[in-house]
């Protein structure tokens, strides 16, 4: 491969998109600028907030720090893709808002796809190690408490 | 932060990834789990003209039980080795240190050869190798060579690793019941790089230490091995007198430098308390 | 009068209507607004203090910005001992702190722009000159603010003990997790430029870019889209915003500039960094009789615009004092430049910093004279209302001693005492160490020109206007001049306006934060906008109701007195006789032949508030474990009780205690900015500054007091800060108490570990 511009196909959340980009350009910002999925946040671009949160093979990670090209090939989800359509909501995202997971709003997809991965991974986590994942992303609006309450309501309602 | 320019490989194979190596080997870094490369590449700290990844690369996957050592291939995830397909006193350890790195999205991208590769001193896995005495195993076109890991660990950052050579698997002695194996890290949050932490495989032969090894990160620009207060347990029952002896001699026996997360004296503090906490 | 029934939808806990969007990732923040457009990147100072010798490259520069006659940024205060200082937007020959803009580059994609950045050459001659601007002589005073009663030496004289202290606050950064930036497009065909902003005041920023850029104010738009977090780092006007908004015009096109993390932590506005001297005389039953304080604020290298760089020290000065009765008050409070980032308010703005010495001062007393923590503050907290401090400060009604029993006794003090000496005892060596620390404080809140007038500053913050309208279906929509960030203002004011006008919330819509659409307002902060917008709201709702009440009047043919509100229906009072609010906002546009010739046509109101402002409180008790071989700190329970009078929505009160707790736990134990002595942040990078994870933060209790307050028209109080204000304080008093039996205490915030493991291997060595 090369380093100028490159073709690409991304299949996010079940569709796939085409693009084309240098491959210095990270998946978060392939997902946010070439695929116009702008729910995927940057907070920080060393892996640290969590902001960038994605889906790949179901696994939580942090997209700022994979290069697009890498995706190649790999079922990618965001926060785009969780609620099943326009007039009805993922039940985490109805734990968010029903809890006051969320104020500002922009850790939230983060949180979300966390969330998300997390729970189908270990459908069973406990609250010491729930709230030890949770503290894979930052937010600087709620204190955690209320994002912890919501995850852990939709854990329990299986 | 965004990386500059580069030419991206994905070689499918060993070979075609020491190929690449062989031909670009100084301008060429290797791409793993990126966990850590990817970060100083966004900040422009790391500026490869070539970024080799070999994700795709089959064959380094590997945890597995071979002759008296635990072979760990090159891109085994963190995760995995958090909750290791092996026992006893070298699973507890892996366990317990594996947990401390970073945080879960960080362990299920993150590869135990890019740690090692990447020679952080205060890395979890770095201070295993040296503990456990690991051998690191590297390939080039030139053929394959085993590294012992006193050689390995130059400096921060830097290994004796040459630029047309990938690491491709560790291997780390095993060790029976007869061993008791303890790891201890200060960090400032939970997932943060340790300020300071300490491993300990201890080998008791009727009740007394037969042989011990403690290793520490974050005293210098490399684990170290903290051989007098090793030897402050040899002959002796592992006890709180002889644990609190090997502690005070564990502060006493290093030289750190201080920066923005820990002065010397207060690394000195660390490696003490956490040295006990190890071997308790 | 008319009349809407009992409150239906105020102090409701209802679901934000904000949320929907924000969990589809369907938010539009700045960097969503930029994708696609040319981006503006700034290269940026790499020494503290020193002139430019050139500049090599692809760049504009201030010569770029003065060939086309832009201004300077003046942020002032009338008083005689502020020093005034003009900031140019890019740095013109003089760099002052590490970080500061020179020059911008603009690139295609933001890959292209850090490329062509770094192709641009900046050599600089270092300057060895301690005075920061020439303005201030040498001693780099910027303000300084003095007091004094007269009888301040006799109260001491008098005291039976005196406590000194010296408590030193650490720079840190708000840190929201969306950066700052701002994305700015220019209409050819209107001539007009639009620019979207991350900014909590989007009226001020339009008029500030018009007077910079010498446009008319009508040519300008400002939009603060989504904005994810500000806590105060999105006040204060940002000399790259103006820059991107200026290259927009000069290309007639589309720029935007979002600043990457390193840059947010390096030179966007820092805050706190104060060292505190403070002196307390004490009877000898732990009355403060005295206070005696001596301030030093680092504001770094310019001042922030409009609020400017004396707001730390000042406010410092003024509400010292804080909840407690204090007849003799000494102070001097002055704000020092420095080669560092310029420093602006951070939710709490000197009062987390101040309410930490005070309390430290009485915990300190209390030991030394002693009697309990909880029982000093009995005896010295304002108990008659209202209360006027030394300083002029008026504070209203509030609970301070009853939020503080309340506390305690939810808090269980005698059950923790027990707990802490049997892990004392139990611990050895790795044992951990319990302590309990106790903070009580006053929150100044919704204050608008009465007090802002006061500070003389260049603008006069203030007053919210609300316009108000009913279409004639029935819906009503809210334009304010409030820039709600997460505060979820949207559903408050429409909880407002839903029991003022008896309809649903979902009748109504709060539009805010794009200028072009609000009446002119100052946007969100200083913890105002539910008292003062949300006043002016509900004054607003209560007219256009009368406007109803007429139209119904007319239409059921009864005196517009005697009209009820309530569940969407106008009814006459004490009848089944009315009509659907939808049908009569129908009449009121479409049948205006039924209407009286004296009836207004439409369903249009105006409403202005601008009160004095209100006094919140709360207290704070906070339990820790330390650990003495490591100083580790981990707070393992936190309780608020809170009293911020009427209560809108119970769960978004709550959430502003938990974040600003967060944020102060934060402060206690974590972050700091640091310096090297050559003016370089080692601080600038997530790894090395420390905002908490949910790690480090329990789960706060909140328990409410609710006296609503006769100082504004809702009842309401402000609350945003409190948390931070707070919070540290309780954390360093537990501290205190964990490491009492050792005589150790560590008045630093952050009180970070090696700071707490200092502190007790000196002490030991001692021993």
């Amino acid at each position: 491969m090369s380093s100028g511009r490159v073709p690409l196909t991304l299949s996010v959340n079940a569709e796939e998109y085409e693009i084309e980009l240098e491959p210095r350009r990270t998946l978060a910002d392939a997902l946010r600028d070439n695929c116009g999925l702008t729910g995927t946040h940057l907070g920080c671009e060393q892996g640290v907030c969590g902001a960038c949160t994605v889906l790949i093979e179901g696994e939580p990670v942090r997209s700022c720090l994979m290069f697009a090209v890498q995706a190649q090939g790999c079922e990618i989800q965001t926060v785009e893709g969780l609620a099943p359509d326009a007039d009805t909501l993922h039940p985490l995202q109805e734990a968010f808002s029903a809890h006051h997971g969320l104020q500002c709003g922009f850790c939230t997809p983060g949180f979300l796809m966390l969330a998300a991965g997390v729970l189908e991974m270990r459908p069973d986590i406990g609250d010491d190690e729930l709230r030890e994942v949770l503290s894979s992303n930052l937010c600087r609006c709620t204190g955690y408490q209320t994002i912890i309450d919501a995850v852990s309501s939709v854990r329990d309602a299986g | 932060m965004k990386p500059p320019i580069f030419q991206y490989e994905r070689p499918g194979s060993v070979d075609e990834a020491l190929t690449l190596l062989a031909e670009h080997g100084d301008e060429a870094k290797v791409l793993s789990g990126g966990q850590s490369l990817v970060p100083m590449m966004n900040f422009r700290l790391a500026r490869p003209e070539i970024l080799i990844d070999i994700g795709q690369v089959a064959g380094l996957g590997q945890i597995e039980r071979r002759n008296g050592h635990l072979s760990i291939g090159a891109r085994v995830r963190h995760e995995e080795l958090v909750h290791p397909p092996f026992d006893g006193p070298l699973g507890a350890l892996f366990a317990s240190a594996g947990r401390h790195i970073g945080h879960l999205p960080i362990r299920l991208r993150g590869t135990f050869g890019g740690s090692i590769a990447h020679a952080d001193p205060v890395s979890e896995w770095c201070l295993l190798a040296t503990a456990l005495e690991a051998e690191i195993v590297v390939r080039s076109v030139r053929g394959e060579r085993i590294i012992a890991i006193a050689d390995f660990f130059e400096m921060t950052f830097t290994t004796s690793i040459a630029d047309d050579e990938l690491l491709t698997e560790v291997r780390v002695p095993w060790l029976g019941d007869d061993w008791v194996t303890g790891f201890s890290e200060f960090s400032r949050r939970v997932g943060d790089f340790a300020v300071v932490a300490v491993a300990s495989a201890v080998r008791l032969e009727d009740g007394r230490v037969a042989e011990a090894r403690i290793a520490a990160g974050g005293v210098a620009g490399t684990p170290v091995r903290l051989s007098l207060a090793e030897a402050k347990l040899v002959g002796r029952e592992l006890n709180a007198a002889a644990i609190g002896d090997a502690a005070a001699t564990a502060a006493e026996e290093i030289n750190p430098s201080g920066d923005l997360h820990g002065s010397p004296q207060y690394r000195r503090d660390l490696v003490q308390a956490l040295t006990r906490r190890a071997l308790r | 009068m008319t009349m809407s029934t009992n409150p239906v939808w105020v102090g409701r806990s209802i679901r934000r209507v904000e949320d929907a969007p924000l969990v589809r990732g369907d938010g539009r923040y700045v960097g969503d607004i930029a994708t696609g457009m040319a981006t503006a990147r700034f290269v940026r100072s790499s020494v503290a203090s020193g002139t430019i010798a050139s500049i090599e490259g692809p760049a504009l520069t201030a010569a770029d910005l003065d060939a086309d006659g832009v201004g300077e940024i003046h942020a002032v205060l009338h008083r005689p001992d502020f020093v005034k200082v003009h900031q140019p937007l890019l740095a013109r020959d003089r760099v002052r702190f590490v970080g500061e803009p020179i020059a911008v580059v603009v690139g295609r994609t933001p890959e292209e722009a850090e490329d062509l950045a770094e192709q641009v050459i900046v050599e600089f001659d270092a300057l060895d000159d301690p005075v920061v601007h020439s303005e201030t002589a040498d001693s780099n005073t910027v303000v300084e603010g003095r007091f004094a009663t007269p009888n301040v030496d006799a109260a001491f004289e008098r005291a039976d003990h005196i406590v000194e202290l010296t408590l030193t606050s650490r720079r840190q950064s708000a840190m929201p997790i969306e950066t700052r930036g701002a994305a700015a497009s220019f209409d050819r065909r209107t001539g007009r430029l639009t620019v979207n902003s991350s900014t909590q005041a989007p009226h001020i920023m339009r008029t500030a870019i018009s007077d910079l850029l010498a446009m008319a104010e009508r040519d300008v738009q400002v939009i603060a889209p989504d904005v994810g977090g500000a806590f105060g780092q999105k006040l204060h006007l940002a000399r790259e915003d103006v820059v991107v908004a200026w290259l927009a015009k000069q290309r007639r096109g589309a720029v935007a500039w979002v600043e990457d993390r390193t840059e947010n932590l390096t030179a966007s506005w820092h805050s706190r960094d104060h060292v505190q001297r403070v002196r307390g005389g004490f009877s000898a039953d732990g009355q403060l009789l005295v206070i005696d304080a001596d301030i030093e604020c680092d504001v770094g290298a310019w001042s922030c615009y409009p609020v400017t760089w004396a707001v730390e020290p000042l406010m410092a000065m003024g509400e010292f004092p804080g909840p407690y009765r204090l007849a003799d008050y000494r102070v001097r409070s002055r704000g020092l430049a420095s080669y560092s980032c310029p420093v602006a308010p951070y939710r709490g703005v000197s009062r987390p910093v101040i309410t930490a010495s005070i309390e430290r001062l009485l915990d300190t007393a209390a030991r030394d004279l002693g009697i309990e923590a909880v029982e000093i503050r009995r005896r010295n907290l304002v108990t008659e209302f209202p209360h006027t401090s030394v300083t002029g400060v008026v504070h209203d009604e509030g609970t301070y001693v009853e939020a503080l029993d309340l506390a305690a006794t939810a808090f269980d003090l005698p059950a923790f005492r027990t707990r802490q000496v049997a892990a004392r005892e139990s611990g050895g060596t790795d044992g951990v160490l319990l302590g309990v620390g106790i903070s009580t404080f006053a929150e100044r809140t919704g204050y608008g020109t009465p007090v802002f007038a006061q500070r003389s500053m260049g603008v006069t913050l203030g007053y919210e206007n609300v316009e108000m309208s009913m279409d004639p279906s029935g819906f009503v929509d809210v334009r304010i001049g409030a820039s709600p960030h997460g505060q979820g203002l949207e559903t408050t004011l429409s909880q407002i306006v839903a029991d003022q006008m008896g309809i649903d919330t979902d009748k109504v819509r709060v539009i805010h934060s794009d200028t072009d659409q609000t009446p002119y307002g100052f946007g969100t902060f200083a913890s105002r906008s539910i008292v003062i917008c949300g006043g002016a709201t509900q004054i607003a709702a209560g007219l256009l109701r009368e406007r109803l009440a007429h139209v119904a009047a007319e239409v059921l043919e009864a005196s517009h007195h005697d009209m009820v509100f309530s569940n969407g229906r106008v009814s006459v009072s004490g009848t089944d006789v009315g009509v659907d609010i939808a049908e009569l906002a129908r009449i009121a546009y479409h049948h205006t032949e039924k209407l009286g010739a004296d009836i207004p046509t439409g369903l249009s109101t105006v409403a202005s508030y601008d009160p004095a402002g209100t006094f919140s409180n709360a207290c704070h008790i906070a339990e820790i474990e330390l650990d003495p071989a490591t100083g580790h700190v981990a707070v393992k329970r936190f309780l608020v009780v809170e009293d911020a009078g009427t209560l809108i929505n119970p769960m978004i009160v709550d959430g502003q205690i938990r974040g600003g707790v967060a944020q102060g736990i934060a402060n206690a134990l974590l972050e700091e900015i640091v310096y090297d002595e050559d003016g370089n942040i080692l601080t600038a990078s997530l790894m090395d500054y420390l905002p908490p994870t949910a790690t480090e933060i329990p789960n706060i209790e909140i328990h409410h007091l609710e006296t609503p307050t006769s100082a504004t028209i809702t009842g309401a109080k402000g609350l945003g800060e409190g948390g931070t204000i707070g919070a540290p304080a309780a954390v360093l008093n537990a501290i205190a108490d964990a490491l009492a039996y050792l005589g150790v205490s560590v008045n630093e915030l952050p009180a970070t570990p090696e700071r707490i493991r200092a502190s007790i291997r000196s002490r030991m060595e001692q021993q």
